[in-house]
């Protein structure tokens, strides 16, 4: 019984360490766009919202400068479908946050799609979000390196895939959260690129309607995050097109959002007047030398407001 | 509880040193456990099919005893005919009501008599077709008289319930494996580390072939209209090489699990792919249901102690009833009688039984060996479609459309395409991992399987382990997918 015992566990532990190597190597901002901010400690400062803050706001620029804010700030943002308003998110947030600082920054990036839920759930029922089911709602742990539990239950296998991504990704989670996206920029791939989000859009808008109950979400993680530094509202810019279907889709979404402002006490910058200097990958999507400028557009305001 | 399951790996650690430490001395109290943690892997899937196997358990245990006390014939055939019965019966119920009822209706409708649709909704439990046939065959041993009852129910309920080969299989007979238990069970460590290696060997196949291919293989069978016969080909190719992976995973990992446990179960597959003709292709593919359906139909039915004609008859009747065995569809008739078709010149031909594997003690098959491999295994590939076609329409469909040459396509062209519409690392771990599968089997193909190293250094043994896990983990698929025969 010894002998198999000793047998069985040093061929565990061989096979964990050589896992585990492969881990440490790999598993990184090129293997997936949502892994490593769950693999970082808990953040005292945070940028959230869709992915338009994902690839919009840098926070780098925000960190290597003599910016008033001292923290180190934490891009926490996902995805339209994954991360809008609720009860989900503020979890997620709750979880990510370092409650022992009182003194954080937290740029809340919105948009109409972020304070809306889908035109089947009629009575805007909060059990019928989307993300009920998704990785934020089940994920326990989102700050453990490696993450188990994520690569278990979200990484897709095969996790060979890993390598492969290392070395063709156009995509990279960086290490302070930021997804940096390097795709040609050519008018006419931009173009093709934009006529599909443009599509993709047009489908959310008709199948989408705003919801009270996220934009009572957004004043609960206003509130919320109040009590941990200051909070900033932010509409990011987009492609005029785009900004021209939002408008259409919910005209009113500015006043909400300077309603919502004023109640709370909290800043709101509406950048989409410089929808027109800025380009997109695709429509939606900030470029990454646009993001840039629209980051020290956010960092100048806060300092100088 | 699935073997490629995250619970499993948790399971049965816990059970094998619960086993060895406080369980293994004492026949009665180690039946007792194993019957227990047996229920629990099966009831982990549905717990209100247990009752199911405890009926059919005790049924067969009173059956075989009586069976055995009496001398009275027509007493002793009545005894048999309720096992039969009761076993078929619920077998029937549970797996072919809907179907023979569609057909009956199908079949009224021709002659144009309108019969009401009657349909129930049936849950199929997981496993039943396998331990059904284990415990009827030891029925029908007893009746007739190959071997003794048992008095023991604990053995007699393990031997039912055995959790490595309950769901799926191999389908064992009471005369190797009964006797097991009630054997003095001492740590056998050679034993053990074979079980253990075996093991890793049936999971490679399950988790890096059979679950990388099945994406590509739904892909292309969901598509099959629109894809060129080059990609029907690849598709078909790709399945044959799906459901060994798979199945022969599963009964690798059964078999390997029971040797850690001190059990030996027989072999069921054994390099099918490598047969010379279609005999040898059924001697080497699923041996347990194979050996059973001749044991228990064909030879019942005269064997091959009859005429040619006759003869023939119980081979297609034989391989039709295994096809329905497969499952409740036309399509697995039809592949079971499409077998028997093959089997025929066989007989017709008086052709030799192969003693030994192909190419024995060589390393290259002869140009004949090989042109007979490539075409028996060419013709199991058309039976496979008939196999995974949801209909028999789409299965003869799909054939055409393999057939069409003159829309044969541009293959990279619509691989690509695939992997644009699935995801590309299937293909990837495919193209390296199939050929290693298929050149390691055929190195070791006279091994009692694949990963049979025993006889190696321990650093090359260690290395060979350490790799292969490392391969597992790395290119393995864990979406918990179910393995095929779990449906049967």
């Amino acid at each position: 019984m010894k002998k198999i015992i000793f047998k069985l566990f040093l061929f565990l532990a061989i096979s964990f360490f050589v896992f585990l190597s492969y881990l440490l190597i790999f598993a990184n901002g090129k293997a997936d766009s949502y892994y490593l901010r769950f693999t970082t400690k808990k953040q005292s400062s945070l940028i959230l919202g869709s992915s338009r803050a994902a690839q919009g706001i840098i926070p780098s620029v925000f960190n290597n400068s003599n910016f008033y804010f001292s923290k180190n700030i934490y891009n926490f943002s996902f995805t339209v479908n994954d991360s809008r308003y609720g009860k989900i998110y503020l979890d997620a947030i709750k979880k990510k946050i370092d409650t022992t600082q009182t003194n954080g920054l937290f740029i809340l990036e919105v948009n109409p799609l972020s304070i809306s839920t889908g035109l089947q759930n009629i009575d805007d029922n909060p059990d019928f979000f989307r993300e009920n089911n998704n990785f934020l709602h089940c994920l326990k742990n989102m700050s453990s390196n490696p993450n188990f539990e994520y690569l278990y239950k979200f990484m897709p296998s095969p996790y060979a895939r890993m390598v492969i991504y290392n070395i063709l990704s156009k995509f990279e989670i960086k290490s302070d959260g930021w997804l940096e996206i390097s795709i040609p920029m050519d008018s006419a791939t931009c173009e093709f690129r934009k006529k599909i989000k443009f599509n993709k859009y047009l489908d959310y808008f008709s199948s989408n309607m705003f919801s009270q109950n996220r934009l009572n979400s957004l004043d609960v993680t206003i509130k919320y995050l109040m009590k941990y530094g200051k909070v900033v509202l932010v509409r990011l810019p987009v492609d005029t097109i785009m900004l021209k279907m939002e408008d259409t889709y919910m005209p009113t979404f500015n006043e909400k959002m300077i309603d919502i402002s004023k109640i709370n006490n909290v800043q709101y910058l509406d950048l989409t007047p410089m929808s027109k200097d800025v380009l997109t990958t695709d429509g939606n999507h900030l470029w990454k030398e646009s993001a840039k400028l629209v980051s020290n557009v956010i960092k100048y305001k806060l300092e100088y407001n | 509880m699935l073997f490629n399951s995250i619970e499993f790996l948790i399971f049965l650690p816990i059970v094998f040193f619960a086993y060895w430490l406080f369980f293994s001395k004492k026949e009665d109290r180690r039946n007792i456990f194993l019957i227990a943690v047996s229920y629990l892997f099966y009831g982990w899937w549905d717990w209100r099919f247990l009752f199911l196997i405890i009926v059919s358990s005790f049924l067969d245990f009173y059956i075989g005893k009586n069976i055995n006390k009496t001398e009275n014939p027509s007493k002793r055939k009545l005894l048999l005919l309720l096992s039969i019965c009761f076993n078929i019966g619920m077998l029937g119920v549970l797996k072919y009501f809907n179907f023979f009822i569609a057909e009956f209706i199908a079949f009224s409708n021709l002659f144009g008599l309108n019969v009401n649709e009657i349909t129930i909704k049936i849950i199929l439990p997981v496993g039943i077709s396998f331990y059904t046939f284990q415990t009827l065959s030891y029925s029908i041993d007893i009746y007739k008289k190959k071997i003794k009852h048992t008095d023991n129910i604990f053995a007699f309920l393990a031997f039912v319930s055995f959790f490595p080969q309950l769901v799926a299989g191999p389908i064992e007979r009471a005369k190797s494996l009964l006797p097991q238990f009630s054997q003095k069970k001492e740590m056998n460590y050679p034993l053990m580390s074979d079980g253990f290696r075996q093991i890793l060997w049936g999971f490679f196949k399950k988790v890096v072939i059979a679950d990388n291919l099945a994406p590509n293989v739904n892909y292309i069978f969901d598509n099959y209209e629109t894809l060129p016969a080059s990609m029907l080909f690849i598709g078909i190719l790709f399945f044959a090489f799906q459901i060994y992976a798979d199945f022969s995973g599963y009964s690798d990992i059964a078999i390997g699990t029971a040797k850690l446990f001190g059990f030996n179960l027989m072999t069921n597959f054994a390099t099918p792919y490598f047969s010379r003709n279609i005999r040898e292709f059924w001697y080497r593919w699923h041996i347990s249901l194979s050996t059973w359906f001749r044991d228990y139909v064909y030879i019942p039915l005269g064997g091959s102690k009859v005429n040619k004609f006759r003869q023939a008859f119980n081979i297609i009747v034989t391989f039709t009833i295994s096809g329905l065995w497969h499952g409740a569809n036309l399509t697995f008739v039809i592949w079971g009688a499409l077998n028997g078709l093959y089997y025929l010149p066989s007989i017709v031909l008086k052709s030799k039984k192969h003693k030994n594997i192909v190419a024995y003690n060589k390393i290259f098959p002869s140009i004949k060996e090989l042109f007979q491999m490539m075409f028996t295994f060419l013709i199991v590939l058309i039976t496979w479609v008939f196999f995974r076609a949801e209909t028999l329409t789409d299965a003869f469909r799909y054939i055409l459309n393999m057939l069409n040459i003159s829309n044969f396509g541009n293959v990279f062209k619509e691989i690509y395409l695939m992997t644009r519409n699935l995801d590309y690392i299937h293909v990837v771990v495919i193209t390296i991992a199939l050929p290693v599968m298929i050149l390691l089997e055929w190195l070791q193909r006279h091994k009692k399987h694949t990963f049979d190293i025993g006889n190696y250094n321990s650093v090359s043994r260690w290395t060979s382990y350490i790799i292969l896990t490392t391969i597992i983990i790395l290119f393995g698929n864990f979406s918990n997918n179910e393995f095929i025969y779990f449906q049967f």
